[in-house]
Formats: C-alpha cells, sequence, structure tokens
C-alpha cells in the first residue's frame, strides 16, 4: 500500500458523473493515512447527494486529510449536500482548510442555515473559504462575522 | 510539443539518454502523444526504472490512458523508481478504454517517492478538442 502520497489533485474531471468514481475514492482513503491535501474542485459532485454522501464518509473517517477542495461542484443544488459536509464534520477532527467557494450556495435560505452550521462546527480550527457564492448581505449577517471565513 | 511518441526510435534513443542522465531533476514530455504506441511506454519505463535523479515527471496529453496496457507498464515503472516525487498526468483521458478506471488510476503499487500526484482533467470533452486540433493540423 501507498504511504507516501501527500497531495493528490482530481481536478475537474466530471467526477459527479456517475456515484462510483466517488465511491472509490472513498475506499481507497479508507486505508490511507498520508494524503494531507485533496483536491475533488470542479467535478460537478452536486449533481448526486450520494456523492456527497460518500464525501461525508470520508470525513469520518479519514484522518490524514488537511486541505480538501470542493469548490465549483454546484452543491447549492440540493440541501442535502450541506447537511452531509455538516454531519461529517461533526466527526472529523483533522480538516483545517475546506474550500467550498463558487458552489452557487447563496439565495437559498435552508442551505445558508446549514452552511452556518457547518461554520460553526470546530469554528477555531478549519479555515472555511465560502467566496463566490452569490451571498446577499442579509446571509452574511445570519452567518456572521467568524474570522476563519473567506467571504471574497 | 515534439511528436517524440509517432516514431518509437524517438523514445529509444531518448530511454538511453535519461539512462546515463545525471542532472535533470524536472522532465517535462507533455503533449508527445506518447500513449500512442506501447513501446514508448515500455522504453520510458526501462529509463526510469535506472534513472534516480529525476524528482518531477511531466506526461500531459499523452493519450496514456487510451490503452490500460499503457498504465501497467507505468505501474511497473513507479514500483522500482525510488525517485520521483511528483507525477503530473493530467489531460490523459480516462474514458477511452472501458477497461480503466479512475481506482486504477490510484494505484502506485508499492513506490514510496511520489508525494504528489495530478490527474486533473481527464474528461472526454477536453480530448476531443485535442482530436479535433491534431486533425486539423
Amino acid at each position: 500500500m501507498n504511504s507516501s502520497l501527500q497531495q493528490l489533485f482530481l481536478y475537474n474531471n466530471e467526477l459527479g458523473k456517475f456515484e462510483k468514481n466517488i465511491f472509490h475514492i472513498k475506499e481507497g482513503l479508507k486505508m490511507n493515512n498520508s494524503i494531507k491535501l485533496l483536491d475533488l474542485s470542479k467535478n460537478n459532485l452536486g449533481r448526486n447527494q450520494k456523492n456527497l454522501y460518500y464525501i461525508m464518509e470520508i470525513l469520518k473517517y479519514n484522518t490524514s486529510i488537511i486541505n480538501l477542495n470542493l469548490s465549483k461542484n454546484l452543491l447549492g443544488r440540493d440541501n442535502k449536500n450541506i447537511i452531509y459536509i455538516k454531519k461529517g464534520l461533526q466527526i472529523n477532527n483533522t480538516i483545517r482548510i475546506l474550500n467550498l467557494s463558487h458552489n452557487n450556495i447563496g439565495g437559498n435560505v435552508k442551505i445558508v442555515h446549514f452552511l452556518k452550521e457547518c461554520l460553526l462546527i470546530n469554528k477555531s480550527k478549519i479555515i472555511f473559504d465560502i467566496s463566490q457564492n452569490s451571498l446577499r448581505d442579509v446571509d452574511k449577517i445570519f452567518i456572521g462575522e467568524l474570522y476563519n471565513i473567506i467571504y471574497e | 510539443m515534439n511528436d517524440l511518441g509517432i516514431n518509437e526510435k524517438n523514445m529509444f534513443y531518448f530511454k538511453d539518454a535519461l539512462k546515463i542522465n545525471k542532472s535533470i531533476e524536472i522532465l517535462n514530455i507533455s503533449f508527445n502523444l506518447i500513449g500512442k504506441n506501447i513501446n514508448n511506454i515500455i522504453y520510458l519505463k526501462e529509463a526510469l526504472e535506472v534513472n534516480e535523479k529525476i524528482k518531477e515527471l511531466k506526461l500531459n496529453l499523452n493519450f496514456l490512458f487510451s490503452n490500460h496496457k499503457n498504465l501497467f507498464y507505468l505501474k511497473q515503472m513507479l514500483e522500482k523508481n525510488n525517485s520521483l516525487q511528483k507525477l503530473n498526468l493530467s489531460e490523459n483521458n480516462w474514458n477511452v478504454d472501458k477497461h480503466i478506471q479512475p481506482e486504477l488510476s490510484l494505484d502506485l503499487g508499492s513506490n514510496n517517492s511520489i508525494k504528489e500526484l495530478i490527474l486533473s482533467q481527464m474528461n472526454y470533452e477536453y480530448e476531443m478538442r485535442m482530436l479535433t486540433y491534431l486533425k486539423e493540423d
């Protein structure tokens, strides 16, 4: 088993098209303790909530990933997507940087509500990038001025 | 972009050069049609099984995933090479050969030197654009 790989870049692969893609990545990461950076950006994961279910599983069971990039995945398409991330973060204790930018989250009150719950988990430990999500001023006021959030 | 892979003799001589190389640490042979001929991959494998200097290898845009045998030899190479730290296989389209699944791409065998693996933009549409470009050329 490989134990040296620290950074895995899988951006822009349309992985969200078939849920087995993220399933296989989840299974691979179960046995891996070396990867610290996982880039899954621009993979249209938000098209199927099952993809985010597997991301939740990764967050629950992996203890090496520090930096997770989920930007540009249309997560705002389904409330469940953010709920799964929240559930994963409730268990996870290693993530320090979570990139949720460019996910069209703004405008949906329920999703903004769930997003706030996400942000309040381990709030002093994780840096959240939620920039470029069309968040309205009212959304930002609701989420509040947490110092570890990147809005712009 | 030198079309090295079009004639396998190019890779044959290139292999001999790489075997005795003692200075190059970053090797970029992207966009060279290397995956179009299995012998090119075998030569690359032979070279990198011996070479201990190269730390970064860029093989973008080489049709590597168009044949699952290419991956077989690449994996063999990775099992013997212990110097590579960064491997970029992006833009090689893993949708062409139905035998290739993303999990195969994650299999680095017993390699313990690679720290950074880049497998971005492996999508079909991108390579279609490449093929169109090659036809026009």
